[in-house]
């Protein structure tokens, strides 16, 4: 339920249109920021991203098998008559839309964000701050999961039904199993498909890849997800 | 709190290990350097557990100079880190000095020594004053001084004054009212802000160079360009005649894989603004394999083994995960983003300005590139009329010895043999050698062989609308860049029910298109109409020419050869004559076909009112007979 001081801080906020559409950075704030740009796979554009940790958080994005997809800077608020657009908005497999801001050490103005918050929860959406800090704790799982986003965007158009099934055949039999026993490190061309098989399974969350300290290996150890 | 060296080892026992003391150098002179190993000596049997008065009898001393010795490395401030090493270099200041008494007053003068720091200590706001004049200036504040001593003292004594200093105390006692202070004062602090502000600027390049701690071969490459100021020729073959032009500014744009060090490619472009083109040549010269060929002159040779990692492509496909570029526009062209995110699935990363830093390693094979080529000749842009190292009159007057296409051979031969150089930062091994043992090593992306050859830079896709004007009887068409392209597969597509067609065409030689159906199958070749058929030209000229056409008085029959003849006229301009080599190289599809304006029957409606050109042998080979070069 919203309260009247809540209604009260919403009605500081406008907005033209809630439909989440990647809006195109400025061309004079390419320059200004951090500028990066990436074809994902839960946001199937070119994404932009403003800063290193808003592109690590999209691969932390594709790596949470309960996010079924994402729009970097979704859509243009007017928060107390000053532009303002929120860095991600992620639909949840449960339904749940999350509209997140990241900043350093997690701190906003909190008027602002109070008004934020009050006026996403009109239409039933949550708005979070994030801290560079808690994406920057994973930085290798990010980094290695925007690796494999690359591999598997490359290999788009392949068709790896009955490799997926056996890699999923041969990881029910032996758990323990990394990455180089499914790959031939030396002629990779004969276990491509079971690569970008790996990979896919990895990305649906069936297949869980073990990057907590060491990115994207031969030595990646594998476990099926239960 | 102040602790003595006992309670120091107490409250800090790593300082036991004399390891982790710092150590200054050791002194030069005999008698400081016998001191120097003396007092480390008997520190370091007292870390021991010595007792000092074996110690002192070993080394003929007193117990309490033993002590006093251990104070001075390791007694001080709680807070503040011991001289250590510092403590065993004889007359060596170990402690900040300190003014004890009050600052002297007209009435009780009492010495200036440490006055200074006193007052500054004393002071509520002199030296935040002080401070905020010197980070006005460093951070280039529009109020900020100039950081001379008179500004400084200036804003010394307006502080004083602002907060009613008495006239009878220090600085007002000494006759110079403290300037010599005030200036050293200013050297230190800004050399320390400078540092400070320096720091956190470097926080980015920290960033960055955290992120490799988990890095793989070809992870990161870095491209960039840089403009050459160095005058060289080119001898164009038109209408069989040698054609001499003198070229100002080249730009050398460069790729570099950043864990190995190793140069993926080069591509030199004659102007001084590379535009998305040159970009795209640059990949596809790091995509296509590298063979290299033989240099004209006997004195420029490829080193055994040399070669770029395009050469090793069956081995090692080349696949490019993050490409750090600077802000120039034309790495925001979309096509440079097509090519790299959305066929070769790589991240583009821009940076943030004004930092090249980040980019270092290609900046650093600039340095090769310079040194080894450009900067070995007479500068073409002297500071001043009276520069000895600018070049003389008399060579300016004519197209300089070295020509374009040996100065390419010459970059060609440097940065593959810098491939094949091994460095002392590589662990003596060489940078290709790094690349493919990496290579072998590591994980890297695989990509397909019918992939790899899709990549291509020059090739783009676009969906163009059927024009069909069928009451006048004629053949149907599409427009594209203010031409029209005909073709059987027009026809083909229309009778399939399609309203639009998607083309396939390559920005270097935009007079055919292919045509595709909406389901992926080739339709045919659409041919554009007759004035542009003649050489091959790019998307780029062809907008120059419709964009200059009334300027440049071009003929609107023979478009392609107006422009040449228009360029050819104003040759003399190294600007001009630049761009003449550039529309030369498209024409003669990178120097493979001749180039013949004046065809009589090639094309209906040839200018005859164009000025013809002729070369006398004696004016066109002079200096240029590429037969007689050394």
């Amino acid at each position: 339920m919203v309260n009247d001081v809540q209604l009260s801080q919403a009605r500081s906020v406008r907005c033209d249109n809630l439909e989440p559409c990647q809006r195109a950075t400025n061309p004079r704030f390419k320059i200004a920021c951090d500028f990066r740009q990436q074809v994902m796979l839960k946001h199937p554009y070119l994404s932009e991203f403003h800063s290193r940790h808003e592109h690590l958080h999209a691969g932390l994005l594709e790596a949470n098998p309960d996010v079924l997809a994402y729009t970097p800077q979704p859509f243009q608020l007017y928060v107390h008559h000053a532009r303002y657009t929120p860095d991600v908005y992620v639909v949840m497999r449960n339904g749940k839309v999350r509209v997140i801001e990241i900043k350093p050490h997690g701190e906003m103005d909190e008027a602002k964000r109070l008004a934020i918050d009050a006026f996403l929860a009109l239409y039933n959406l949550s708005f979070e701050v994030m801290s560079n800090e808690t994406i920057a704790e994973q930085e290798v799982q990010a980094q290695s999961w925007l690796e494999i986003v690359q591999r598997l965007a490359r290999a788009e158009a392949m068709d790896t039904q009955t490799e997926e099934l056996a890699v999923l055949e041969r990881l029910t039999t032996a758990p323990a199993l990394t990455v180089g026993d499914l790959v031939d490190a030396g002629a990779r061309d004969n276990s491509y498909l079971t690569e970008i098989a790996l990979y896919r399974l990895a990305h649906r969350g069936l297949v869980q890849m073990d990057f907590a300290s060491d990115p994207l290996s031969y030595d990646t150890e594998l476990s099926l997800c239960t | 709190m102040y602790l003595n060296w006992r309670q120091r080892l107490e409250q800090s026992p790593h300082y036991y290990d004399l390891t982790t003391w710092s150590v200054p150098c050791v002194p030069a002179s005999r008698a400081a350097r016998k001191a120097f190993w003396r007092n480390k000596t008997i520190v370091y049997d007292v870390l021991e557990g010595q007792p000092l008065s074996h110690v002192a009898r070993r080394f003929q001393l007193s117990k309490g100079r033993i002590t006093q010795l251990m104070n001075r490395c390791l007694a001080g401030e709680h807070s503040q880190t011991p001289p250590l090493g510092l403590g065993w270099l004889r007359y060596a200041r170990c402690k900040q000095a300190q003014r004890r008494a009050p600052l002297p007053e007209q009435a009780k003068q009492s010495g200036s020594n440490c006055a200074f720091t006193a007052l500054l200590d004393t002071h509520p706001t002199l030296k935040a004053d002080m401070d905020r004049m010197i980070e006005a200036r460093l951070k280039d504040k529009p109020y900020a001084q100039v950081l001379s001593p008179r500004a400084m003292f200036g804003e010394f004594t307006r502080s004083l004054a602002a907060s009613h200093w008495p006239k009878t105390r220090y600085p007002y006692t000494s006759p110079s009212i403290a300037s010599e202070s005030v200036r050293r004062y200013l050297k230190c602090r800004e050399i320390e802000l400078r540092l400070e502000q320096e720091v956190s600027q470097t926080k980015v390049i920290e960033k960055v160079k955290a992120t490799s701690r988990h890095a793989r071969v070809l992870q990161r490459i870095q491209i960039d360009a840089h403009t050459i100021d160095l005058h060289n020729s080119v001898h164009l073959m038109l209408d069989e005649q040698f054609i001499p032009l003198r070229l100002s500014r080249a730009t050398v744009l460069v790729a570099i894989e950043v864990e190995t060090r190793c140069i993926l490619g080069f591509c030199l472009v004659p102007t001084a603004h590379p535009n998305q083109d040159a970009m795209l040549t640059l990949i596809h010269r790091c995509l296509t394999p590298f063979t290299p060929n033989t240099p004209s002159l006997s004195c420029l040779q490829y080193a055994p083994g040399s070669t770029f990692p395009s050469g090793l492509y069956q081995e090692i496909p080349l696949t490019f995960s993050i490409v750090q570029l600077d802000n120039a526009l034309a790495h925001y062209a979309n096509s440079v983003t097509d090519i790299l995110c959305k066929q070769m699935c790589a991240t583009v990363h821009y940076g943030f300005p004004g930092t090249p830093t980040v980019r270092a390693l290609v900046e650093g094979a600039f340095n090769t590139v310079t040194r080894a080529t450009s900067k070995r000749f007479a500068a073409t842009t002297g500071a001043h009329t009276q520069d000895i190292q600018r070049e003389t009159r008399k060579n300016q007057k004519r197209p300089p010895l070295l020509t374009f296409q040996l100065f390419e051979e010459a970059l060609s031969v440097t940065l593959a043999n810098e491939n094949v150089t091994p460095s002392a930062r590589l662990g003596g091994s060489s940078p290709l050698e790094l690349y493919v043992h990496l290579a072998r090593q590591q994980m890297l992306p695989y990509v397909d062989p019918s992939t790899y050859h899709q990549w291509d830079p020059f090739r783009q896709t676009m969906r163009l609308p059927i024009h069909w004007y069928r009451h006048q009887h004629r053949a149907p068409h599409v427009n594209y860049m203010y031409a029209r392209y005909h073709g059987a597969a027009l026809t083909t597509a229309l009778s399939a029910g399609q309203r639009d067609v998607q083309v396939v065409l390559n920005r270097r030689d935009a007079r055919f298109f292919k045509a595709v159906s909406d389901r992926g199958e080739a339709l045919g070749k659409l041919v554009i109409e007759n004035p542009w058929r003649r050489f091959a030209h790019s998307i780029a000229t062809r907008q120059y020419i419709h964009k200059q056409t009334k300027a440049l008085r071009i003929a609107r029959e023979d478009p392609l050869s107006g422009l040449m003849h228009h360029l050819l006229t104003h040759r003399e301009t190294p600007k001009i004559a630049s761009h003449l080599l550039r529309v030369y190289q498209e024409f003669s599809e990178d120097f493979q076909k001749p180039v013949a304006l004046d065809q009589s029957g090639a094309v209906e409606g040839t200018s005859s009112n164009q000025p013809t050109f002729s070369w006398s042998a004696q004016k066109a080979l002079h200096r240029s007979k590429l037969t007689d070069e050394p």
